[in-house]
């Protein structure tokens, strides 16, 4: 028989380790409306010792322009109190810092920020600015004849020309450990990027120096995520033996917009990425080519997504996740390909029709097969992601079809907007009419627990670059 | 292999030996040393460990979570944004008062797991709140002395009416 000492506990008398554990999950979504750390600084004089000992806690300073007094002289002192931890830096130049105190502001705090720029390991820029000239020339001029050995993660948004940003390739080229890479309406130029990169994401970013691209990629073979809105045009070097001309021997997942160019199949054509399991495809809603009220009338555009689909199927890869913005029709032979698809995430409910065969009937909606040469899927969901779940009635009904349905075996549903809907919405769609909800709201949350959140392997929602919810409520 | 578990009031939870393996106090009395060294472990049904300063409800609400996570591991290490499973969002709650205790019963038990899903709600609760708020809830007294207190004043500037609203 073994016994413990006696042990009296208050929360004044918790170890320090402890508090700063609360105080690290506390400041995790801290944001300068709640100013969290500066809050358990002045709570009582323990907690302000701990606060102000502990440089994790001011590890992560965020910057937004403001004429309010007191913002320089309060990123000072986070920046003294952070000593020598690594920094995640984020700055916001939005257009309300067009004003002289607004600018000068912003320049004292670049300035503070590069005096710390060996301590940088992350970078974030928002910079929506219009009318001045961006700061980012300044940033890259501090950093020049430097090194940022800490800098892992670089992410430039701007909604400015975007011939400006060029600036951030002067700025990670003096960063040769970086991994993450996320520009947003940038030129790319093409520049050379460091080989550790792992991540990179580009939204609209235009490709101008189309070959150095392609240099680019084939020099960059730690690369796990790609993710482009556009994909690569025809090189000048597209003239090659028939091997492939990007080898991404890592590449785990790719996220590509395809806007049904010609060249669209042929770039994934070029990938050679053996390991690819995840695909994030964004493609607008097209016709069904297997609709006997449109097969009659199939476009270029649908066949040019017909040629992606069919270079994606001859790549052999083993895809187990696949997020699309919509699914409409012409995504079943892509999906019909693959057999180990475990995790699916759609715009809509009335998306997953297109996998049930369920026929687009006003009134009633019963499955009704569109024809005897539509074989069923042959994969079995754990995952599913609905962006919108309009339509619970329908989900409700392929979970419960008999025979079974690609839903019958889920083991997990994720409606990020499921609950923040009023239930009792009456549904206007072309597909189901008007009808109310509310009873079939309840009767999913009771048999099937629906999770309000959007899963990681999912595509990040809206402006994390992603396939585009087009439509919503 | 069973352990009987005796709590302050002096209750008896009689636990399997996964569930006891996570309370790394338990672990380290039933086993000792061969534990750790791999070696076989006396099976005696009738072992009682007394924890003297865990009262039966805390006891009883810990057990609940170590059965939980008898057969998969619960997150013990990472950065602070990571997520925290539903269940244990829910398992914890709001309730000031008993996550305090979950959290020192945890700090004593050694469970890695419930000290940090214990630390996770603490911050839970005091997220939005101002210090004045932070004082009230958990009875701190503000004891700054006025050298602190022109510190403040200081950092405070112009949002000195959310930290300190009169």
């Amino acid at each position: 028989m073994a016994d413990v000492v006696l042990y009296s506990p208050a929360i004044d008398v918790l170890p320090t380790e402890t508090l700063q554990e609360i105080f690290l999950f506390a400041i995790a979504d801290d944001d300068n409306q709640k100013r969290t750390k500066w809050v358990l600084s002045q709570v009582c004089r323990h907690w302000r010792a701990v606060v102000i000992s502990y440089p994790r806690l001011w590890s992560r300073i965020k910057f937004e322009p403001t004429t309010q007094a007191g913002a320089r002289r309060l990123a000072q002192t986070a920046l003294h109190r952070a000593q020598t931890s690594d920094l995640e830096i984020t700055m916001i130049w939005s257009a309300t810092a067009g004003n002289w105190a607004g600018r000068r502001e912003k320049g004292h705090f670049i300035s503070l920020a590069l005096s710390r720029r060996n301590q940088w390991k992350s970078l974030v820029i928002i910079d929506n600015e219009f009318g001045v000239e961006s700061n980012l020339s300044v940033l890259a001029e501090g950093v020049r004849y430097t090194t940022l050995p800490k800098l892992k993660a670089v992410r430039y948004h701007t909604t400015r020309n975007s011939r400006e940003g060029h600036h951030v390739f002067e700025l990670i080229s003096s960063a040769p450990n970086l991994e993450v890479l996320n520009l947003r309406n940038v030129d790319f130029m093409g520049h050379m990027i460091p080989e550790p990169l792992r991540v990179l994401r580009l939204d609209n970013c235009t490709m101008r120096a189309v070959d150095a691209v392609y240099d680019m990629l084939a020099l960059t073979p730690n690369l796990e995520v790609l993710h482009m809105s556009d994909s690569l045009p025809y090189s000048h070097v597209h003239d090659h033996d028939g091997s492939h001309l990007i080898s991404l021997p890592k590449l785990r997942m790719l996220s590509l917009g395809i806007r049904a160019y010609v060249h669209d199949a042929w770039f994934v054509r070029q990938l050679d990425a053996p390991k690819v399991h995840c695909l994030h495809l964004w493609t607008g809603r097209n016709s069904c080519p297997r609709c006997p009220q449109l097969s009659v009338a199939v476009s270029r555009r649908e066949q040019n997504y017909m040629s992606v689909y069919r270079a994606i199927f001859g790549q052999g890869w083993r895809i187990d996740t696949v997020d699309v913005a919509e699914l409409s029709c012409p995504y079943l032979p892509l999906l019909e390909s693959m057999p180990n698809l475990r995790n699916l995430a759609v715009g809509r409910t009335s998306d997953l029709r297109a996998i049930v065969h369920a026929a687009i009937v006003e009134e009633g909606f019963d499955f009704e097969p569109l024809g005897a040469s539509v074989s069923v899927p042959i994969f079995q969901l754990k995952e599913l992601a609905i962006h919108d779940l309009d339509e619970p009635s329908f989900l409700l009904r392929a979970l419960n079809a008999n025979p079974p349905t690609p839903f019958s075996a889920l083991t997990h549903i994720f409606a990020p907007r499921a609950v923040s809907l009023p239930w009792n919405l009456s549904v206007i769609s072309p597909n189901v009419g008007v009808r109310r909800e509310s009873e079939a709201h309840e009767e999913l949350h009771r048999v099937h627990p629906v999770t309000e959140s959007w899963p990681d392997w999912a595509a990040p929602l809206f402006n994390e670059g992603g396939p585009a919810r087009r439509r919503s409520l | 292999m069973s352990i009987t578990l005796i709590s302050k009031e002096g209750a008896q939870f009689l636990v399997s030996k996964p569930v006891a393996d996570r309370i790394g106090v338990v672990r380290d009395c039933a086993y000792g040393a061969d534990f750790w060294l791999g070696y076989a472990v006396a099976t005696d049904d009738s072992m009682g460990i007394t924890l003297a300063n865990v009262t039966s409800s805390i006891l009883s609400k810990i057990l609940v979570w170590c059965e939980h996570y008898k057969d998969m591991e619960p997150l013990v290490d990472g950065d602070s944004n990571m997520e925290f499973p539903e269940w244990d969002m829910a398992y914890i709650g709001h309730d000031m008062n008993q996550i305090l205790f979950v959290l020192e019963a945890a700090d004593y038990l050694h469970i890695p797991g419930l000290l940090l899903l214990a630390c996770k709600g603490i911050a839970d609760v005091l997220d939005g709140r101002n210090p004045r708020g932070i004082c009230d809830l958990l009875g701190i007294v503000m004891d700054f002395s006025h050298r602190q207190e022109v510190d403040m004043d200081k950092e405070n500037g112009y949002w000195r009416w959310f930290l300190h609203p009169t």
